[in-house]
């Protein structure tokens, strides 16, 4: 179990580094930012559940069936992105109280929800050499109740985002 | 049935490891009409995108297959699982060729095509408008026809009372899935 939770880890804190490397600020573009809001989408609880919850059953089913590989991508790319967007918001001069304001009430529960799912989609991989070693189709690590903490999570931290 | 199912998904691992290496030397070609400056965050969004979309690609196939072994032991159809997953692998080939084909048009279409663009606003118009982005669809979808007539030809005794009605049933299945899985939503 730590040892699932420790590869999801360095692919988070891959994500991360590699956008801190390859950040490049481009000249070419001048960005007004006057009403710039870090997130700027239709903010309802039920948008935000919905969006997670696809992005969680996403993770946890297809990485399964993915023998752990899209959980891998998913991860990194969204480290990723985050860093990149965090970056961005700070050369953009967006006050670091902002930004924080707008992450740091939601966003760790929300990375653990998604740790969760990420951990019953690096399953598959049992799944697989099942398959391999001896031509047997079993399904027997996809539970229902490992999704059920998960869901909680990401319900608290719909709750959460659409109150900011 | 889960020895014949688990030879369906060692073919499907192929058939995704292939698509994988034509689709990074296709990103490779495409990536190079950009800038440095935005070669990275396009690069690495590229990639994502094609490795999830292959991924995805494979769990429909995976599935559809599993489907139509489920029909057929529910139903009791005439068709053997050993011969249906026979027929499969062999749709899973043809959808390999028009991989390799697929290759073939960047590497002879879309790079020559490539220097007449633009890099601005309008890049996705203008690709979307190119020649190769016409072949590309249309090899998609006919590989897929293809596909299932070579999946349709490679059962046996196809004359026998209701095989080849309850073989299209499973074709039409199969090509319903592909075709759903290909399409753009949005």
């Amino acid at each position: 179990m730590i040892k699932k939770n420790l590869i999801q880890l360095i692919i988070l804190l891959a994500g991360c580094i590699y956008s801190l490397i390859s950040f490049e600020v481009s000249e070419k573009y001048n960005v007004d930012i006057t009403n710039f809001k870090i997130i700027d989408k239709p903010h309802t609880f039920l948008n935000i559940l919905f969006n997670n919850l696809v992005v969680g059953l996403f993770i946890s089913i297809g990485g399964y069936l993915s023998a752990g590989f899209l959980v891998l991508i998913i991860l990194f790319w969204n480290s990723f992105f985050l860093t990149e967007i965090i970056q961005s918001s700070l050369v953009l001069k967006i006050s670091i109280n902002e930004i924080l304001h707008s992450l740091i009430y939601h966003g760790p529960i929300e990375i653990l929800a998604f740790l969760l799912f990420g951990k019953i989609g690096l399953d598959g991989l049992k799944f697989y050499s099942r398959i391999f070693k001896k031509n047997e189709i079993n399904i027997q690590e996809l539970k229902i109740k490992y999704f059920l903490m998960p869901i909680i999570l990401l319900f608290i931290s719909a709750v959460i985002e659409s109150n900011l | 049935m889960e020895q014949n199912f688990s030879k369906i998904i060692k073919n499907i691992i192929l058939f995704g490891l292939l698509s994988s290496l034509l689709g990074i030397l296709k990103n490779y070609i495409i990536l190079d009409v950009f800038d440095d400056d935005v070669k990275n965050i396009a690069g690495l969004s590229s990639y994502t995108s094609l490795f999830v979309s292959i991924i995805i690609s494979c769990i429909v196939l995976a599935l559809v297959s599993f489907i139509c072994f489920i029909i057929i032991d529910l139903f009791e159809l005439k068709v053997k699982a050993i011969e249906f997953s026979s027929s499969f692998i062999n749709f899973i080939y043809a959808l390999i060729l028009a991989e390799i084909i697929k290759a073939f048009l960047v590497v002879f279409v879309l790079n020559d095509e490539l220097n007449d663009l633009i890099v601005d606003e309008t890049f996705n118009e203008q690709f979307s408008n190119t020649n190769w982005y016409f072949l590309n669809y249309i090899t998609e979808n006919v590989s897929i026809i293809i596909g299932i007539l070579i999946f349709i030809l490679s059962f046996k005794e196809l004359t026998q009372t209701n095989k080849l009605l309850q073989v299209v049933l499973l074709s039409f299945i199969i090509a319903i899935s592909l075709f759903i899985s290909n399409m753009e939503w949005i």
